[in-house]
């Protein structure tokens, strides 16, 4: 189950989203729980409802779900507590995993693979990526399993009291150490000036406004921004 | 090697590497500092292949995995320093890399509509309860494993073969040697990348905390 519950979103669709993930996780432990096809089929049936929810903070429910059906919870209980769950962690764990944690291992790799050895920035990023990444997803099942809906309760607690905006910060801080160094790592052959530098610095924290009022998507930014300068130097030239 | 082989070999690799972003794991595999410093690695010239890979990362960081493109164009980077090494028996050069940015930000575009095309054809109108007790849902996961490998093969040989001409074009228009080679190449990229994970962080005290970092940056250096 734990090594499904990895595949959750493989069958993502717009309709029951994470539904098929789920039932695909869930199922050997409804075999193991319902003897007879009738029964399996009955239980199976209730979990066709649309589902989506943190795909890291899944298991936590698929477990909770499993040792609510052992106990021969309700299953309209059992279908409250799943909408509720995938509402709260889904809600909790989009800000913390997405737009905390990603960010800040992304920057602290970046800045290890260019400061040091371009293997030491990987190193940095699964070392911290996993660090909040892996104790939810390999023992959220467990706990789900081991506590019932206890156990999501649990988990947002925990998630709440994680603030993300100091990891947020400290991403910000990181990406904005990384452009002078990357500029004396890489430009050393041609002696990039300070102003130069500068310059790029500013321009850098504009985008950065820029894109904070979505005035313009990522990948835009970076076409524009070089198609730009390709286009500015040729017409200097 | 013959070289269309290895291209088949490398599409192969980039497409098993893509399963992370959505079908399996979503662990940090398909990530593109992950893929291109292996591509720049393959390719004989790490430190353009992490200098891609940081870009990129920097530009996707805050993207969730299931919904984000950028270990596409990720994969599409690595393949096209692949087969541009491999295509002019020599090491990819550091004049390439704005070229191969480009096609990885080109195919972050289309990749994020191809894919919104295929999770709409992913309901499938599937009973899944009876899929389910039946075996039928094991083997359409299984199935659908192989569907995204194959999905991920595709955008990493479109986008290796997209790189491998905007970076020429690039080249082409005499960029590569100059003072404004470097700026191209190498500070504007960054600075893109810094501008959007510190934007996406969504609020101005993030950008004071890069300027800080900026001149924490300066008395480093």
């Amino acid at each position: 189950m734990a090594t499904r519950s990895l595949m959750i979103q493989a069958r993502w669709n717009q309709v029951g989203m994470q539904n098929q993930g789920f039932m695909y996780a869930i199922m050997p432990g409804l075999r193991e729980i319902y003897d007879d096809d009738e029964a399996l089929m009955k239980s199976a049936a209730c979990h066709e409802e649309p589902f989506n929810t943190h795909p890291y903070l899944a298991p936590v429910i698929i477990g909770a779900t499993l040792n609510m059906e052992e106990n021969g919870v309700p299953k309209n209980r059992i279908a409250t507590m799943k909408r509720s769950a995938m509402g709260i962690l889904g809600s909790l764990g989009d800000p913390f995993f997405w737009a905390a944690a990603a960010p800040l291992a992304s920057a602290l790799a970046a800045l290890f693979a260019v400061m040091f050895n371009p293997w030491a920035g990987l190193l940095v990023f699964f070392a911290l990526y996993g660090y909040y990444e892996l104790p939810v997803r390999s023992g959220g099942l467990f706990l789900g399993y081991r506590m019932g809906e206890k156990a999501v309760a649990l988990v947002a607690r925990r998630l709440s009291a994680r603030r993300a905006g100091p990891i947020r910060a400290l991403a910000a801080f990181a990406a904005g150490i990384l452009l002078p160094v990357a500029s004396a790592r890489y430009s050393a052959s041609t002696g990039t000036g300070i102003a130069v530098i500068v310059v790029t610095g500013l321009l850098a924290l504009a985008g950065a406004e820029v894109v904070r009022r979505q005035w313009i998507t990522a990948p835009a930014l970076l076409v524009f921004s070089i198609a730009g300068a390709v286009g500015a130097f040729l017409w200097m030239e | 090697m013959n070289l269309w082989l290895e291209f088949a070999i490398v599409s192969l690799a980039g497409g098993f590497f893509l399963l992370d972003r959505r079908a399996l794991g979503q662990a940090g595999f398909s990530h593109p500092l992950v893929l291109c410093t292996i591509g720049g690695a393959v390719a004989g010239n790490i430190v353009t292949g992490v200098w891609i890979g940081v870009v990129l990362q920097l530009l996707g960081a805050r993207s969730a995995p299931g919904r984000h493109d950028w270990p596409a164009g990720g994969a599409a980077a690595a393949c096209g320093m692949i087969l541009l090494s491999r295509s002019e028996e020599t090491q990819i050069l550091s004049s390439y890399t704005a070229g191969i940015l480009l096609a990885a930000a080109i195919m972050s575009l289309a990749v994020k509509h191809l894919d919104l095309k295929f999770l709409q054809r992913g309901a499938g109108g599937l009973n899944i309860a009876q899929a389910a007790s039946s075996g039928e849902l094991d083997r359409t996961f299984a199935f659908s494993v192989l569907i995204h490998w194959f999905q991920g093969t595709l955008y990493t040989a479109a986008g290796g073969l997209l790189a491998q001409a905007t970076a020429h074009s690039i080249r082409f228009l005499g960029l590569n040697s100059l003072q404004a080679g470097q700026w191209i190449n190498v500070l504007l990229p960054c600075a893109a990348g810094t501008a959007a994970l510190v934007g996406a962080l969504g609020s101005k005290r993030h950008i004071l905390w890069a300027a800080a970092g900026m001149v924490a940056g300066f008395l480093l250096i």
